[in-house]
């Protein structure tokens, strides 16, 4: 056979496998996940949920204004209907715009077919909201329709990085694209907003899974702020449990061993990383870290972080030139070393999620309220009740 | 496509449901197995099946376009009593599209009704009363009282075309549970072997689960279209036109064909090969919207946005600007679907129309001759005026269309173009209505009653030119596009049908002559026939009344052209006496016609020159017009003046003076060659 006679790839074209059925889930579902995990359900509460609260007000949102988050919400939409209710007191609609590369032909497709169409009959969800059949990576590829589609809908006034892996693992232009390069895109698309908003990041965290440049840029981010601020060297002694002289080898030892010193490192550089980047911007703008906790879902101690970020615009202080006005006063300058030294305070005082769960009428309301909303994802309560309970029996 | 094990959706006499005449067994089964999938979560499995292999055959391949599969889901939608109906595809890869309404829903009965009767319904028949698909005192009606615009029940149907996997997410109000369909059509691609076998075809697999619902209000019907077809989804893309384009651009440019240009507007034309960094689909061109420069653009700003970006090309690209050269495939869907939604207007329904806008309105009479003027009082709609029904808004709250987040409206305005060459400088809006009285033809061959509104806007140009033609709507939905052909109108009209956007707003009959794609029409239907009839008589009314109009318009224009020049040459005349005489004490005397001698006599004693008319047979020649006589008065008057001047009247006598001015004018006027 000669090549003439082989059909080119462009005619086969015309075929296309033959469909099959997607199985469609079981009627009330049994298999929960680590983000059903009753710890998740404080997270939804305390951080997204608190936070979307209390920003609403400051937006002065106009009739008919949409509050826009960009999520990566899973196939079950847990955190969009969690902030359903946030939403319908606020009387704002939420329109989501979500990344999950589920694949057309795939039991999940249909699982978040279903979820969408139950979120979609909640009381404040926008009719325009959708999720994305893109990983949320694509958005670092300039081209790519994922880019375009998140440009036009944006900027956003929530953002949700809800990762199951670590934020820093993947190089930047790495094949598979990198969730740091598409934080990077997502900062560049929120300049263009004059009003605050809030990131959530959940990630993993591990000295093992972050990769070296972004190990190299945290720390380099730390390092500017500590040799510009005393204080801010203070705050990392203090982070560290560390004494001025061996501040060095302990914060190289601490981004290899992993414990708590690492994670609120790592949330201290992430944060400052991204503050050198805000505070660098035309007008310049702020990050606070709101809150912060971590977890473990590993075997070898905690390794998940949960923070809350707000940024807002930094007060712009007139500056005249020729004098004619007084100076204005140095307490109206908000600095970065300032912002970076309200980064660490929150860092030091990240608490152990895990631990605060434990107690029982925090586990009892949280496995209540997490029990509720997995059943509005068609999930069995009672065989949740004794799933969540049985996690915090040994 | 119809399903069961019986041929063309018939029931088996032996196979019917006792309950209910029409039930197919296998339709009563699935119903049932679904029921108990509420408390199993069991799937309910069906087979689709039929043995008619010309109805598969007929069935597969009779839409063209991927608009008529979602045009059909449309009026599913509307046919439910859904208010609003949201489509959304995943542009720019076009491998899925969404279709999701609001409307009533289906329960277990009629999902399975549905699927096994996709190609027929229980839309307005008894049993769809039963079902609650219908209005409980009229099969023609929605539970809310629309007029049903899905007849055949096809609408499921043309899916196929789009993709041959769909899911299907329904809810009735009050229901505890949701239907979760998911159907897997085969092609009908009648091989050898398939052709050999004796035993029914089979159409396809449904599977259905039953899964708990909390949102016990929550009621509406969402249809999901998984792995387009690829031929589907290249036209989507615009792919060979994209293709095309580049291969051109390849070219010299002396070799380019000028007709092969990119779309002005567009969702974007993906690259053939994927980003080699990422692997990601990435674009070639990036979408150039037509909203791209309004900030945070409304669904509807969008939609006018569209409306704009056609208009806009007028001047800058074509005098006839057209929605298949200025949009992409994506973009011109948007715009078929918005012609056949029954949506409301962008800017009101055109029986809404006032004095206050653009178009002049006339009445067209279901008799020879020309239209009659309607009269519109302060505020007064033509509707009001012409004893007119037909509007835009959809019983049970409206309903409206949103594709990707653009609100699609009925994209027909009525405003003017101004233009230079046109006498007439107003839009006109000709409406008329016929309910033919069929009570002598005998009703076996009547085709049941007919009964509808139109009208046919004339405009110095229609923009874009895809909106040229007459349109025929039956209970607000159309199929069909602009016919530009008039329904076959034979008479030689070119200019002005070109300027004609025409509406036919059918309340009564007709669609029985809509073919099974319900594009197109069976002309040899006796009510196809009398509507043809009706138009082609409107469009002469419409001709005879804009060439009325514009005649008069012309003439007063004459009449205004011919008294400057009197006044010109007037003044003209004046001057040439002054400059003949020298004489600053006097001034020139009137000219003056009078109708006798005697009364020419009596001026003549008052110092004018005056001219018995009766004797001046050049000023009124054979077969002249009234202008022609003013036109030769004027001369006279103005050479009588200078004559005048010169003194050549001083000793002339009356007698010749006539024949003077007889001979002067037959010389200017050559009436010698008459």
């Amino acid at each position: 056979m000669t090549d003439d006679e082989l059909p080119t790839e462009e005619e086969l074209d015309i075929y296309q496998s033959e469909p099959a059925h997607t199985l469609a889930p079981d009627k009330l579902k049994t298999d929960f996940k680590a983000w059903h995990h009753p710890r998740k359900q404080y997270v939804r509460i305390e951080q997204w949920c608190a936070e979307v609260r209390k920003l609403i007000p400051a937006l002065g949102l106009s009739l008919g204004d949409p509050f826009k988050y960009l999520t990566l919400p899973g196939n079950e939409l847990l955190d969009v209907r969690a902030l359903n209710g946030v939403c319908d007191r606020a009387g704002v609609k939420l329109r989501y715009l979500g990344f999950n590369s589920v694949g057309a032909q795939t039991p999940e497709a249909v699982e978040l077919a279903l979820s969408q169409s139950e979120v979609r009959s909640l009381s404040s969800i926008d009719e325009h909201s959708k999720v994305l059949d893109y990983r949320l990576e694509a958005i670092a590829n300039r081209r790519s329709p994922a880019h375009e589609v998140t440009m036009r809908a944006g900027p956003f006034h929530a953002i949700n990085l809800d990762l199951c892996e670590s934020i820093a693992f993947r190089e930047i232009g790495h094949r598979k694209g990198s969730s740091l390069e598409a934080a990077g895109k997502l900062l560049e698309l929120q300049l263009q907003s004059a009003k605050p908003w809030l990131l959530f990041i959940t990630t993993k965290a591990q000295p093992d899974l972050i990769a070296d440049f972004a190990r190299d840029g945290f720390m380099h981010a730390l390092d500017a702020n500590s040799r510009a601020s005393e204080a801010f060297k203070a705050k990392l002694i203090e982070m560290l449990a560390s004494k001025i002289e061996e501040l060095d080898t302990d914060i190289r030892s601490a981004w290899t061993r992993q414990d708590v010193r690492f994670l609120k490192l790592f949330s201290a550089g992430l944060g400052k990383w991204m503050l050198g980047i805000l505070a660098r911007a035309s007008p310049p703008r702020g990050i606070s870290l709101l809150s912060g906790c971590y977890y473990q879902s590993g075997t070898s101690g905690p390794n998940m972080l949960s923070l809350a970020f707000r940024c807002d615009g930094a007060v712009q202080v007139l500056q005249d030139p020729t004098a004619i006005l007084p100076a204005p006063e140095e307490a109206a300058r908000a600095t970065e070393v300032e912002a970076a030294l309200a980064l660490a305070d929150t860092a030091i005082a990240m608490f152990d999620l895990d631990a605060h769960v434990r107690q029982s009428e925090v586990l009892e309301k949280l496995v209540d309220k997490s029990g509720r909303l997995l059943a509005s994802a068609r999930f069995g309560e009672d065989a949740y009740r004794s799933w969540a309970y049985s996690l915090y029996q040994s | 496509m119809t399903t069961g094990s019986n041929s063309g959706g018939r029931p088996y006499a032996d196979g019917q449901n006792s309950d209910r005449p029409g039930v197919l067994e296998a339709e009563k089964r699935f119903t049932e197995d679904m029921i108990k999938s509420r408390t199993t979560g069991e799937p309910a499995e069906t087979v689709l099946k039929t043995d008619d292999r010309v109805l598969a055959r007929i069935t597969d391949g009779i839409y063209r376009q991927p608009s008529s599969a979602l045009r059909e889901l449309i009026s599913n939608a509307y046919d439910a009593d859904a208010t609003e109906v949201f489509i959304e595809t995943d542009s720019p890869r076009y491998s899925q599209i969404e279709v999701r309404d609001n409307g009533i829903g289906m329960d277990e009965e009629a999902l399975s009704r549905l699927i096994h009767h996709i190609g027929g319904s229980t839309k307005r028949t008894s049993l769809g009363k039963d079902m609650g698909t219908t209005a409980a005192d009229n099969a023609g009606l929605s539970p809310a009282g629309r007029k049903l615009i899905g007849k055949i029940g096809i609408g499921l149907f043309s899916v196929s075309q789009l993709t041959s996997h769909f899911q299907i997410i329904t809810k009735r109000k009050g229901a505890d549970h949701r239907l979760f369909a998911d159907v897997i059509l085969r092609t009908y691609l009648e091989d050898e072997e398939e052709a050999a076998a004796d035993r029914p075809f089979e159409t396809g697999t449904v599977r259905v689960v039953s899964v708990p619902a909390e949102d016990i209000k929550a009621h509406g019907t969402q249809i999901i279209l998984r792995q387009i077809h690829p031929r589907a989804r290249n036209i989507l893309r615009s792919r060979e036109r994209w293709e095309s384009y580049y291969e051109q651009l390849e070219l010299p440019e002396k070799d380019r064909d000028p007709a092969v240009t990119a779309p002005v507007f567009h969702s974007g034309n993906l690259a053939q090969e994927p980003d080699p960094d990422d692997k990601q689909l990435v674009f070639q061109d990036g979408p150039a919207m037509p909203w791209k420069d309004i900030a945070k653009p409304t669904p509807l700003q969008k939609f006018e946005a569209l409306r704009t970006a056609l208009a806009g090309q007028v001047g800058s690209a074509s005098d006839r600007p057209e929605v298949a050269r200025t949009f992409d495939n994506y973009l011109a869907l948007l715009w078929t679907l918005s012609l056949s939604a029954p949506v409301p207007y962008l800017d009101g329904h055109p029986f809404d129309l006032t004095s206050l806008d653009d178009p002049v309105a006339f009445m067209i009479t279901n008799a020879r001759g020309q239209a009659q003027k309607l009269d519109l009082e302060g505020g007064q709609k033509i509707r009001e005026a012409a004893g007119l029904t037909a509007h835009d808004t959809a019983a049970g709250g409206g309903f409206k269309v949103f594709v990707d987040a653009i609100e699609l409206r009925r994209p027909i305005t009525f405003e003017w173009w101004p233009s230079e060459r046109q006498a007439v400088q107003h839009p006109m809006m000709f409406v008329g209505k016929y309910t033919p009285d069929l009570s002598k033809v005998p009703a076996s061959i009547r085709g049941g009653e007919l009964s509808f509104e139109a009208y046919l806007f004339w405009n110095s140009k229609i923009v874009p030119k895809e909106n040229n033609g007459v349109l025929v709507r039956i209970n607000g939905a159309s199929g069909a596009l602009f016919d530009d052909t008039f329904m076959k109108y034979q008479v030689s009209e070119q200019t002005r049908l070109r300027q004609i956007t025409a509406e036919i707003f059918v309340s009564k009959g007709l669609d029985a002559a809509l073919n099974i794609d319900r594009e197109s029409f069976n002309f040899a239907h006796p009510h196809y026939a009398l509507v043809s009839k009706w138009l082609h008589r409107a469009l002469r009314q419409v001709a005879n009344t804009q060439k009325a109009v514009s005649g008069a318009i012309r003439e007063a224009e004459a009449e205004v052209r011919q008294e400057e020049t009197g006044a010109r040459l007037g003044q003209y005349a004046s001057d040439a006496w002054r400059a003949a005489r020298r004489e600053s004490t006097e001034r020139p005397p009137p000219v003056e016609m009078a109708s006798n001698a005697a009364a020419a006599a009596e001026r003549r004693q008052q110092g004018v020159i005056a001219f018995d008319r009766s004797k001046l047979s050049a000023v009124k020649p054979v077969a002249g017009k009234a202008r022609d006589v003013t036109e030769r008065e004027q001369k006279l008057k103005a050479i009588a003046t200078i004559l005048d001047g010169f003194g050549i009247f001083d000793n002339m006598a009356y007698e010749d003076q006539h024949r003077l001015m007889n001979a002067i004018l037959a010389v200017f006027f050559d009436d010698g060659k008459r």
